[in-house]
């Protein structure tokens, strides 16, 4: 039987061509692909017109035989044709007509199930087009009874399974990629164990759309959905928004007793009032005890001398301590500019991260590690002032600090200190409250005390007398501590000091009434001495508190940076855990894989031929 | 649930805690350099105006010992001044008791006045003693000698008392001035002794024998009084020593509790801060290293 061989092998070719061919279509399919559909199906056609020659040659083989053998072409069958055919073509004739007739069998298969699946398509579309219509279902089903929810039914039945052979690899992958994703997750939250304001993330697994299968041999109640493994859905920032703003306004607060404490404790350093060195109390009683000592010895110089020196060091005491505190005061006024300075900066940052995260959420992405740069940076800004975030539009925040508008989704403004029209807290707050109210007030009272000290001793100067018996002047000059002196004629001349009460040398009356002003009430119903004390008193009170709100707010920023921490930080165990969990699942995962690749290696390589 | 503990959280809170123990070590350690529990204001703003007054207390309490302490000298001063006064009187007084006697010739009586005369003077050069440079019995006028010596008798000086403070508003007058000690030309004891220099010179004895010696037993007794006042206030400025001192000791006592640190209680704060500060850290050291790495192997 000549040709016979060849045309097995004609046939053969064709049919894996068509098995391409409805393989690819059933793909194209799967994912709804009408184009590539369509395509494959003319290819089905092409490959139809060449298989009619193949037919006719087939027919012709047929007839010859049946010519040969005496019976009508219709009877013809392979033994019969082998008898025809000698050794050893015959036993290639029976392989390759195995073979043929396997492959017809599974290019009928993947046929069937292509065809299922257009039907099962066809009439999803036209249930759709019903619901959308209104129109009742035209099956006699009773309302209520719904197709079975997964899990699916089992694929049991060969004639009822119309899914790939292959479609269990595809299951595998994903679980590989899936696992993957979520073990780079893992490793990017171990690398940022440390990282200020990273918030932890992970990899949201979700089972992937199920594959619908109408039941094919029991429609239509059995049909059901086929898992088709896992998808990682989002990567997700694990945050407490609501701790995040109780954090802000702690540190808020934190921020303002912070600048606070820092000045105060600097002014109470430039009074100097410690037991080792003493400040202008110390000068004060020096002051006093020259005078006194004055009184004693009236007529000598060199008390005079000693008096006019320690006035000397007093209005020193004075002057330097105002020049302190104005100096202090300016450099709070400079601080004040700094921060505003960098209030802006966070705003410009924060416009900034603004943009590219919309931008990256109009494409559907979340950008934790920026909206994470972000919050580190509202942070930041709620310690220099009352900040409140809104939620603008595509992720953006619009921050508004100190009552004034910063940033508007992309575009920041930059503030003056005018514009903060609404502020109430944080360090802006607290330096503000120093350079305008704290600082001027502790000015003002130690100008009251320089005052008093002046007027009650010049008026009393006046009365008396100095050592060559002319009426006194001066004793110190200028209104208060910024420029008080002593008389430099006095300094120059100490003689002119107005001991005497009479004008005789040893008559030190006046001396010995300067020196009990330390007892007499000069300012309301203070001494100059008591004044000043008040005045430590008071530095030291404000020192105190602010120290005590700085501890308390500490205490409390640091809770609530744990109940964030708590929430959001990086444990590395659960981290570890993790990492142990999707390794053994992407283990799992390409072990489920080399198990099909060995069944289909049974199926495709080891199952004993069919035909011939 | 439980609270979800994260590794940053217990270094945080071990960070804290550590700064916390280091704060209190710090100024336990500070109390024990200085020896002070108040070193700012801050640390007890009560307590720190309470140290502030007892600190111009203790050196107004010092000043009024110094103003004591002078004006102690300065009795001192006059009470040697006046006794040497009263020998003089004393023997002024013998020797015109002497000259009463009317069995003394015309050479007897002019050795007896210018022993007088000499005594007048070394009178006059007592009333011009000098503390520290001032004429202690010239009043106010400290600078101007009261009186000259010779046969001018004026008091140069004025009555002004010289006052000093020895307590807050308490003065005391310190000084007396020759006017009322010796008098001058016209009274007191100069003019006393001149009438009897002149009653020797003219053998009035009988004057001298009544008048003269009453009026010396006068003076005698004026000058008396006057050192009993110097004696009185020696006592008084020495009550106020007393007194000064007393108080200073207690001021001192007060200031001593309002800001030195009780070094006992200190170091036994110290020690405890110290082992809760090495078991934090010892604490620290065992807990943050340890993580389930490792106990995972490869």
């Amino acid at each position: 039987m000549n040709g016979l061989v060849e045309h097995l092998e004609r046939q053969l070719e064709s049919n894996r061509r068509l098995l391409q061919i409805v393989l690819a279509q059933g793909e194209a399919i799967k994912v709804q692909d009408v184009q590539t559909v369509l395509a494959r199906l003319a290819d089905v056609q092409q490959e139809m017109v060449k298989r009619a020659q193949i037919e006719r040659e087939r027919d012709g083989l047929l007839r010859t035989a049946a010519q040969v053998l005496r019976v009508p072409a219709d009877q013809v069958s392979l033994d019969m044709l082998l008898t025809l055919t000698p050794e050893p073509t015959a036993t290639r004739v029976r392989a390759l007509s195995a073979e043929l007739k396997g492959l017809l069998a599974e290019v009928a298969r993947i046929h069937r199930q292509n065809r299922v699946l257009i039907r099962q398509e066809l009439l999803f579309l036209d249930h759709l087009m019903r619901v959308m219509s209104g129109a009742p279902r035209p099956d006699t089903r009773p309302s209520g009874t719904r197709r079975r929810p997964s899990p699916p039914t089992s694929w049991t039945s060969g004639a009822s399974v119309a899914i790939s052979t292959f479609m269990g690899l595809e299951t595998s992958l994903r679980g590989l990629l899936a696992q993957q994703q979520a073990l780079d997750v893992t490793s990017h939250n171990i690398a940022n164990a440390s990282t200020t304001g990273y918030s932890r993330q992970t990899a949201v697994l979700v089972a992937s759309p199920a594959y619908a299968m109408p039941g094919v041999s029991t429609a239509p109640a059995g049909a059901g959905q086929l898992g088709t493994g896992v998808d990682v859905a989002a990567y997700q920032r694990i945050r407490d928004s609501f701790l995040d703003v109780q954090y802000r306004a702690q540190s808020m607060l934190q921020g303002q007793a912070q600048a606070n404490q820092d000045g105060l404790q600097q002014v109470q350093l430039a009074f100097n009032e410690q037991p080792t060195s003493t400040g202008l109390s110390g000068l004060l009683a020096n002051y006093w005890s020259a005078w006194q000592n004055l009184s004693n010895n009236p007529e000598d110089m060199g008390t005079r001398q000693a008096l006019a020196q320690s006035a000397a060091s007093l209005a020193d005491g004075f002057t330097s301590l105002s020049g302190q505190l104005t100096t202090l005061q300016s450099q709070t006024a400079q601080n004040v500019t700094d921060t505003l300075a960098q209030a802006n900066s966070f705003g410009t940052q924060i416009a900034q991260l603004n943009l590219t995260i919309s931008k990256l959420e109009v494409s559907g992405d979340t950008p934790n590690d920026l909206l994470d740069q972000r919050d580190v940076l509202l942070d930041k800004l709620s310690a220099l002032g009352n900040v409140s975030a809104t939620a603008g539009a595509n992720g953006s925040v619009n921050v508004s600090f100190g009552g004034a508008s910063l940033v508007t989704a992309g575009a920041s403004s930059t503030l003056a200190e005018t514009d903060l029209t609404g502020l109430t807290s944080g360090k802006l707050q607290g330096l503000i409250t120093l350079r305008d109210t704290t600082i001027p007030g502790y000015q003002t009272q130690l100008n009251t005390i320089a005052s008093a000290l002046i007027a009650k001793t010049n008026t009393q100067s006046a009365l008396g007398y100095d050592l060559n018996g002319n009426p006194g002047g001066a004793f110190f000059t200028g209104t208060d501590a910024s420029d008080i002196t002593v008389n430099p004629a006095l300094i120059s001349n100490p003689a002119l000091i107005a001991a005497s009460a009479s004008g005789a040398v040893g008559d030190s009356g006046n001396a010995l009434a300067i020196a009990d002003m330390q007892s007499v009430a000069a300012i309301g119903s203070s001494t100059i001495d008591t004044a000043y004390t008040q005045l430590v008193t008071q530095i030291g009170s404000d020192v105190q508190q602010s120290t005590n709100q700085v501890s308390t707010t500490t205490a409390l920023v640091n809770a609530l940076q744990n109940s964030r921490q708590s929430v959001s930080g990086v444990n590395l165990d659960e981290e570890m855990t993790n990492l142990i969990t999707y390794q053994r699942g992407y283990q799992a995962s390409a072990r489920a894989l080399s198990a099909m690749d060995s069944m289909l290696d049974q199926l495709i390589n080891r199952t004993g031929r069919v035909g011939l | 649930m439980t609270t979800r503990i994260t590794q940053g959280m217990m270094n945080q809170t071990l960070l804290y805690d550590l700064q916390n123990v280091t704060t209190q070590l710090s100024t336990s350690e500070q109390e024990l350099s200085s020896g002070y529990k108040l070193n700012q204001p801050s640390d007890d703003p009560y307590a720190a105006s309470q140290a502030l007054k007892l600190r111009a207390d203790l050196a107004s309490n010092q000043q009024y010992q110094g103003n004591v302490s002078d004006a102690n000298a300065w009795q001192s001063v006059a009470d040697t001044a006046l006794g040497d006064i009263g020998d003089s009187v004393q023997r002024a007084r013998d020797l015109v008791i002497q000259g009463a006697n009317g069995t003394n010739g015309s050479s007897d009586r002019t050795a007896i006045v210018t022993e007088l005369t000499q005594l007048i003077d070394s009178i006059k050069t007592d009333a011009n003693t000098q503390y520290a440079g001032r004429y202690i019995f010239a009043g106010t006028a400290t600078d101007t000698q009261p009186y000259q010596q010779g046969s001018v008798d004026t008091y140069s000086g004025n009555t002004a008392t010289i006052t000093r403070e020895i307590g807050a508003g308490v003065q005391v007058s310190i000084n007396q001035t020759g006017s009322s000690i010796i008098g001058d030309a016209s009274s007191g004891l100069l003019a006393t002794l001149r009438t009897i220099v002149n009653d020797l010179n003219s053998g009035n004895t009988d004057a001298l024998s009544t008048t003269d010696l009453n009026a010396i037993d006068a003076a005698n007794d004026s000058l008396l009084n006057a050192r009993a006042q110097v004696g009185a206030l020696s006592d008084r400025l020495t009550t106020a020593t007393n007194r000064l001192q007393q108080t200073e000791q207690s001021t001192t006592q007060l200031l001593s509790n309002v800001q030195d640190a009780d070094m006992t209680q200190v170091m036994v704060k110290f020690s405890t801060q110290q082992a809760a500060y090495q078991a934090a850290l010892r604490a620290g050291a065992q807990i943050i290293q340890p993580s389930l790495m490792d106990f995972l192997t490869a």
